[in-house]
C-alpha cells in the first residue's frame, strides 16, 4: 500500500509549540488544521497510509500531540480509523508512539 | 540695666540655660567629628550612595539562600520583602553574608522584583554576595541588573523570561546545557517536553481567563563540581491546586474520598487514572507527563513547589509547606546519565 508521509521537522517546524496559537507558535491545533487534517482526508480518499515521520525536531509537548492526534480522532469521532490509517516512526523518542496511540484512544472520551 | 537681669530667679534661670547650650553644642561638635571621621577618606560618590541606600529598609537574607533546601525561610524573607513593597518602602536586599546560593532562589527573586504588579514602582537594591563564587552567579543572573537577555556567554547562568510556551528559547537553552554536559549540541526530547509543558502551565495554571498574561521565569546553571545543568522554572500565579483544572478534581477528590491534603491530590495526579486509587479521571496531561520524564531517565531529580506543597519526586517525600507559595516552581538536573540524541 502507497503511503503519504508528513515529515514534522521539515513540513512543519523543528520546535513544536503547544496546544493553542494564543499559548505560542508553531500549535498543535494549527498542525492538524494545516497539515495533517487535510493529509489524512487525502490518505482516506485514496485509501493509503498516512505515515508521521516524528524525528528531528527538539522534542514534543503532550498537549501538541493531544490536540493534533487527539483531535483528529475528535475530528472522526473515534479512534478506530484513525489508528488504521496512521503509521508513525519514532526512533529520536521511542515513548511518542505509545503516548500518541493513547492520546488517540482517549480523545473522545471527553 | 533692668532689675531683671540681677534678680537672683533670672541669673539662676540664665545659667542653667547656658549650660545646656554648651552642653548641646560639645555633644554637636563630636558628632560632627565622628561623621567627618565616618566619612574621610571616602569618596563623594561612595558617599552619596551610602547616602542613598539608608533611605532603603534593610533585609538580610537567610544564609542558606535555596529555595529547594530552606523553602520556608525564604519564603519568609519574601514575605517580608512584600511586605514593605505594599507599604511603599524601598527595599535593599542585603545578601553580603549568604553562605549557600542555588539557581532556585535566584529565579525565584527574578519573578519578584522583576515584576511590576508586584514592586508597584517601589525600588528594590541588593548588594552581592561577599563570597566571589556566589558572587559571580549572582552578577551573571542579572537580579540587580540587566535581565541577562543578551546573547553574552555566560559562564554559570542563562536566563530567560516569556509570557508564552516558546519552542526558539526551551531549544537554545537545550543546546546550551548539552554543549556543556555532553561536550556537542544536542537534543533531549524530553528536557523540550518537560519545558514546553511548565510554558504551556503557566499560561493556564496562572489565570485561566487570562491565557499568556503572566509571565514565567527560566533559569539554567551550570553546576561545574558536579557536572550537572539544573533548570528553575518559575512563575508567581496563583499555583497549580488553585488553578481551575486541578481545583475541580480536587473537589472530586474532596466530595467522594474525603481527599483534601494537596500532597494526596498530587500523588493522585501523577499516578494517573489508571493506577490511582480513587480512579476519578484528571484531565491535565502536564505534571503526569513531567514526572513520566524521570521514570523515562529525560534528567533527574525533579521537584515542584506549589501552593502548601514540596515534593521531592526522586525521593519520594511529599512535604507540607507552613508558608504558602502563590505560584509554580518545578526544578529538575541533567547530566551525562540523562537521555540525549545527536
Amino acid at each position: 500500500m502507497d503511503k503519504i508521509i508528513i515529515k514534522i521537522a521539515q513540513d512543519y517546524t523543528t520546535t513544536p509549540g503547544v496546544r493553542e496559537e494564543t499559548e505560542g507558535d508553531f500549535s498543535g491545533e494549527k498542525f492538524l488544521s494545516k497539515i495533517l487534517l487535510p493529509k489524512f482526508k487525502e490518505a482516506l480518499s485514496e485509501d493509503k497510509k498516512l505515515f508521521i515521520d516524528l524525528d528531528g525536531t527538539a522534542g514534543y509537548a503532550t498537549s501538541f500531540l493531544e490536540a493534533a492526534f487527539g483531535g483528529l480522532a475528535r475530528e472522526y469521532r473515534g479512534a478506530k480509523l484513525v489508528l488504521a490509517t496512521l503509521e508513525f516512526k519514532s526512533n529520536d523518542d521511542p515513548f511518542l508512539v505509545e503516548d500518541i496511540t493513547e492520546y488517540i484512544k482517549e480523545a473522545n472520551n471527553k | 540695666m533692668k532689675k531683671l537681669y540681677t534678680t537672683r530667679e533670672y541669673k539662676k534661670r540664665n545659667t542653667k540655660r547656658a549650660k545646656d547650650r554648651l552642653k548641646r553644642k560639645l555633644v554637636s561638635k563630636e558628632k560632627k567629628k565622628a561623621k567627618r571621621q565616618a566619612i574621610d577618606g571616602v569618596s563623594i560618590i561612595e558617599q552619596h550612595k551610602q547616602k542613598e541606600i539608608s533611605k532603603f529598609e534593610k533585609l538580610k537574607a537567610p544564609s542558606n539562600f535555596s529555595f529547594i533546601e530552606n523553602t520556608d525561610a525564604i519564603l519568609s524573607y519574601l514575605e517580608n520583602i512584600k511586605s514593605h513593597v505594599r507599604r511603599r518602602k524601598p527595599v535593599f536586599i542585603n545578601l553580603k553574608e549568604i553562605t549557600n546560593l542555588t539557581n532556585d532562589a535566584i529565579v525565584l527573586l527574578l519573578a519578584l522584583i522583576k515584576n511590576p504588579s508586584i514592586t508597584k514602582g517601589v525600588t528594590i537594591k541588593g548588594n552581592y554576595p561577599r563570597d566571589e563564587e556566589l558572587k559571580k552567579i549572582f552578577k551573571e543572573s542579572g537580579v540587580f541588573g540587566a535581565n541577562g537577555q543578551d546573547d553574552e556567554p555566560k559562564n554559570y547562568i542563562l536566563t530567560r523570561q516569556n509570557k508564552k510556551a516558546e519552542g526558539r528559547i526551551a531549544n537554545e537553552l537545550i543546546k546550551h546545557a548539552t554543549k556543556i554536559i555532553f561536550g556537542q549540541e544536542a537534543r533531549c526530547p524530553g528536557v523540550y517536553k518537560a519545558l514546553m509543558e511548565s510554558m504551556a502551565n503557566t499560561c493556564y495554571h496562572a489565570k485561566p481567563e487570562k491565557i499568556g498574561h503572566e509571565t514565567w521565569w527560566l533559569t539554567v546553571y551550570h553546576d561545574r563540581t558536579l557536572n550537572k545543568v539544573s533548570f528553575a522554572f518559575i512563575d508567581l500565579g496563583i499555583g497549580i491546586f488553585k488553578s481551575s483544572k486541578v481545583a475541580n478534581f480536587r473537589d472530586k477528590l474532596s466530595k467522594f474520598f474525603g481527599i483534601r491534603d494537596n500532597r494526596k491530590v498530587l500523588k493522585e495526579i501523577i499516578s494517573g487514572r489508571k493506577l490511582s486509587r480513587t480512579k476519578i479521571p484528571y484531565r491535565g496531561k502536564g505534571l503526569p507527563t513531567i514526572y513520566k520524564g524521570l521514570e523515562r531517565n529525560y534528567y533527574n531529580n525533579l521537584k515542584i513547589i506549589s501552593n502548601d506543597v514540596k515534593v521531592d519526586f526522586g525521593a519520594d517525600n511529599y512535604e507540607r509547606l507552613s508558608k504558602e507559595f502563590s505560584g509554580t516552581f518545578i526544578y529538575w538536573e541533567l547530566n551525562d546519565t540523562n537521555t540525549w540524541i545527536k
